[in-house]
């Protein structure tokens, strides 16, 4: 009897909390279809002017395509070199393992904000280099490389060190073991961690404004401005094509399980 | 029994492997003869699964020398040894089927593939799976699972089989038709093989030669079946279900035969053997527990428990005079109940003196 009532409960709390997270997002999309050249809502009238205007945007576009970039460049990097550092970690014994463990996820703690202001001044005052796409790239690699250690680095902690054993009394050399077992078995994890890492990169405001290059400037810094500067629902326009972009994303991750990767995510 | 110039096909002399402070292997040496199963047994964190990886090479050992058909395996990486090895978890892997997983080892030897495919089917139908290639792993029963991880292990043509714990995850039914099936293949194949288990009725069931072990040493090898019949230190005796092992003091020795004394009152003739101690000392004594009958007279004991078993009843008795139990079997159903005064009839010439080690 209670526990139908708990359930009950249950239900209409997840209800609530599904509406209370989704809300500012449906009110995002609605305003988009404005008519008008100010925020009102519910909207006065009905277009597709802000849609209209933004295909028209180089700018917008020039941004998009630079965080793009950004975050596909900070991804590879960031996989490339987290996957020895998962090896490393997970596999081999040695001292001071722990120690180099928090190091590689404190990013994950500190402010980000602390972490930009930091690198700025690391990397005008220390290295004497000006900003550039490879600053930026950089300072985005150490915000997202955490996330992707963590996944990868428990993938492999599932996967135990078993089966690439097997392949090696088998005959496979070390590294052939890892590439013909450990990778396609954790393939899944990787993908996700990829993901995962694309979009944080794709997101982040702190490190892109304090290490924006003169001239290039990514999409959520040019939003950013935009917000700061007019007043017309050309923003919501671009935010509704990125929540969409998200939806089919999540869409896309479910289906191949990738959530999976990151929801086993233990240790 | 390998003899003293080191003809056996394998051979670890002076095995030693310390993780932090008690636990690992101790200077260890063992032999085995081509074509025969050995069986490592011991309860866990004795040692037995770390000396198996040190001889596949999966493990390093701290110093020790191990040399398989006569020639050291030392300076030979693991992915050269040719060994078969069969994990406790299986290790199949998940992303290949069945064939795939089998034809794995031919592959990284770069056999071609119409000639790896029949050697897979072959190495599967050793095993009753030849039905099942097609399937991947996560699709086959435990049981199953177990026999491609057999059939993996035996389709390189290994010098050495090594089985850890194979049977841990298999329900007791599958467990003894699967250590029936590599009993029979092993003695068909003449492969040599070790087994790693904590359970002696595995040992039992697989090996002909079984080597006890605890916290990292070897306690007592010999002949399966001699060794489980007539166990020579008290370990072992324990270890293998003796549950009659019983302290006393040695009160005097006439010829052949020692008189032991149990408790007040009882004294018992026990034949004299290299494990006798000297008169007067103390001294442990072990008898099987089929050997002791009811009778009219004999022992008088107090019934503690009664258990019925499948097809026969178990009984812990104790002796008047001593606080020390003796565990006997009774055909079928009994109706003894505790508390009950029997007499027990053992035959004391068929006991034997136990070392303490």
């Amino acid at each position: 009897m209670s526990a139908t009532i708990m359930r009950a409960i249950g239900k209409v709390y997840a209800c609530l909390m599904i509406v209370f997270l989704l809300s500012p997002l449906v009110v995002v999309v609605i305003l988009s279809f404005s008519s008008t050249s100010f925020i009102a809502f519910p909207p006065r009238g009905w277009s597709l002017r802000w849609y209209d205007q933004l295909a028209h945007d180089t700018a917008i576009r020039e941004s998009l395509l630079f965080s793009i970039e950004i975050a596909a460049a900070a991804t590879v990097l960031a996989l490339l070199i987290a996957l020895p550092t998962a090896v490393l970690l997970v596999r081999h014994h040695f001292p001071g393992r722990t120690a180099l463990r928090a190091l590689a996820l404190s990013p994950l703690v500190l402010p980000e904000v602390l972490l930009a202001l930091a690198l700025l001044l690391y990397i005008q005052n220390g290295l004497h280099i000006r900003p550039s796409v490879w600053t930026l790239t950089v300072g985005h690699l150490l915000v997202i490389f955490p996330f992707s250690l963590q996944l990868i680095s428990s993938a492999m902690g599932d996967l135990g060190p078993e089966l690439e054993e097997a392949g090696i009394t088998l005959g496979a050399t070390p590294i052939r073991a890892f590439w013909l077992i450990a990778m396609p078995v954790m393939l899944p994890s990787i993908a996700a961690a990829a993901m995962f890492s694309f979009i944080f990169s794709f997101d982040n405001v702190a490190i892109s404004l304090f290490l924006s290059v003169p001239g290039n400037v990514t999409l959520p810094v040019r939003m950013f401005e935009l917000a700061n500067t007019t007043n017309d629902p050309s923003l919501s326009s671009i935010s509704s094509v990125l929540i969409l972009a998200g939806a089919i994303l999540m869409a896309f991750l479910g289906r191949f399980k990738l959530f999976d990767g990151v929801v086993n995510a233990r240790q | 029994m390998p003899d003293s110039n080191g003809a056996a096909y394998l051979s670890a002399r002076g095995i030693s492997k310390r993780f932090g402070s008690a636990v690992g292997v101790f200077d260890i040496d063992l032999d085995v003869e081509k074509g025969m199963a050995i069986c490592l047994l011991g309860p866990s964190g004795c040692g037995k699964t770390t000396l198996l990886r040190i001889i596949a090479g999966l493990q390093s050992a701290d110093s020790g020398s191990v040399r398989l058909g006569g020639s050291d395996l030392a300076r030979v990486p693991v992915h050269k040894r040719d060994i078969g090895f069969v994990f406790q978890t299986w290790a199949l892997f998940p992303h290949l089927n069945v064939q795939r997983n089998v034809e794995f080892g031919l592959s990284m030897r770069g056999v071609e593939s119409g000639e790896r495919a029949k050697r897979a089917r072959d190495a599967l139908a050793l095993v009753g799976l030849e039905e099942l290639g097609g399937r991947m792993p996560r699709q086959l029963s435990g049981g199953q699972q177990q026999r491609v991880a057999l059939a993996r292990a035996l389709a390189i043509n290994p010098s050495i089989l090594l089985l850890d714990e194979p049977m841990s995850s298999l329900d007791f039914n599958t467990r003894v038709e699967v250590r029936r099936q590599i009993r029979e293949l092993q003695q068909r194949l003449g492969v040599t093989a070790i087994y790693v288990t904590h359970d002696y009725s595995e040992a039992m069931a697989v090996a002909d030669r079984t080597v006890v072990m605890s916290a990292g040493r070897i306690v007592e090898q010999g002949d399966t079946a001699a060794l489980f019949h007539h166990p020579r230190t008290d370990y072992a005796a324990r270890f293998l279900g003796m549950h009659n092992v019983l302290d006393g003091t040695v009160a005097g020795i006439d010829g052949g035969m020692a008189r032991v004394r149990l408790g007040e009152g009882i004294e018992v003739p026990v034949p004299v053997s290299d494990a006798t101690p000297a008169a007067n000392a103390p001294a442990k004594i072990c008898f099987d527990q089929w050997l002791v009958g009811l009778s009219a007279d004999g022992l008088v004991a107090e019934v503690i428990s009664v258990s019925a078993e499948h097809g026969y009843t178990r009984v812990v008795a104790c002796p008047t005079g001593t606080s020390q139990a003796i565990d006997f079997r009774v055909p079928g159903i009994s109706l003894i109940e505790p508390g009950a005064q029997v007499h027990l009839a053992i035959d004391w010439s068929q006991a034997w003196f136990l070392t303490s080690v």
